[in-house]
């Protein structure tokens, strides 16, 4: 399993799987949608309105995902220091904040219909916008500190402070009262929801974490990409600023 | 379904499509632009060799 998390094995392992995963994200969403629209009855009280919890819920379940996998990812970095780790880790840090902005608008579209407001400060809306304001902290980050030894360091820290806001986000509903409904999916006693509704938000689950996987591993492989080519240019650089040094500052700044 | 709301149903959808579909737009694009750049890089390497 280690010898696939070197980038040299891991470049050749990522374009052979990522046609098989895309073909499976887009069937599982192809079945998810289907099953959202045509096969989930409307909700006995908020009638056709509830067919946006079926992107609204998994987005929620990803942008937490993808933040246990940027947590992970951190701790590869600081504990194992592996080269791959804080690769991944940067990588996923755009994808949960675009989860965790689709989470959140489409979670205002369906609660100004049902709770006649786009928004409230209530435990669980504020939670995960602070999840958000997290991503979009962490992406500034990597993108202020130039020393990219320093930036992956940084970021670890800050990713692992930030993890106590995931059980913040999951126990919101319970610890405090708040305008959101309880958890109906993942709890105690199994789910509330009606297996006919439950079956397609699985599905769009799965589908949602096939396409993290994808995004993931594409965006993982640009970050390698982009190390390398910043190494080379490097090199290069240095090699030429040997040759002629008068060149050094303009050949410095084009390596970075 | 009620003409109001499936408004903001089609809203959402589609803000989900455009966010997403713009992921893996810049992405697919940002792969290009290194893969291209590496090329680059590698030829003037190789033509330099002696």
């Amino acid at each position: 399993m280690l010898k696939y998390a070197n980038p040299t094995f891991f470049l050749p392992l990522v374009a052979k799987l990522l046609p098989w995963l895309a073909g499976a994200t887009v069937a599982a969403f192809a079945i998810g949608i289907w099953g959202a629209f045509f096969s989930a009855p409307a909700d006995y009280q908020q009638g056709e309105t509830v067919r946006i919890m079926y992107i609204h819920v998994p987005a929620a379940w990803l942008s937490m995902f993808c933040y246990a996998t940027m947590t992970a990812s951190a701790l590869g970095t600081l504990v194992w220091r592996h080269p791959l780790a804080d690769a991944a880790q940067k990588a996923a840090a755009p994808i949960g904040a675009a989860f965790t902005f689709v989470c959140l608008v489409t979670g205002s579209l369906w609660g100004k219909p049902m709770w006649g407001t786009w928004w409230v400060w209530d435990a669980r809306l504020t939670s995960v916008l602070v999840l958000f304001v997290i991503y979009l902290g962490l992406i500034a980050l990597w993108q202020t500190i130039e020393d990219p030894g320093r930036a992956a360091r940084g970021a670890a820290i800050l990713t692992l402070v930030g993890v106590v806001n995931l059980p913040i986000i999951k126990f919101s509903v319970d610890w405090w009262n708040t305008l959101h409904q309880p958890a109906s999916v993942f709890r105690m006693g199994g789910p509330t929801i009606a297996p006919s509704m439950l079956w397609p938000l699985l599905v769009m689950g799965i589908a949602f974490t096939l396409l993290f996987t994808t995004l993931h591993l594409m965006a993982t492989r640009n970050e390698i990409l982009r190390r390398r080519l910043r190494r080379l240019a490097i090199q290069t650089a240095t090699g030429e600023t040997n040759a002629q040094p008068t060149h050094r500052l303009t050949m410095t700044g084009g390596a970075e | 379904m009620n003409a109001t709301h499936a408004g903001f149903i089609l809203a959402a959808y589609l803000i989900c499509i455009g966010v997403v579909g713009g992921l893996i737009v810049v992405t697919w694009l940002d792969h290009r632009r290194l893969k291209r750049a590496l090329a680059q890089f590698e030829g003037r390497r190789g033509s330099d060799a002696p």
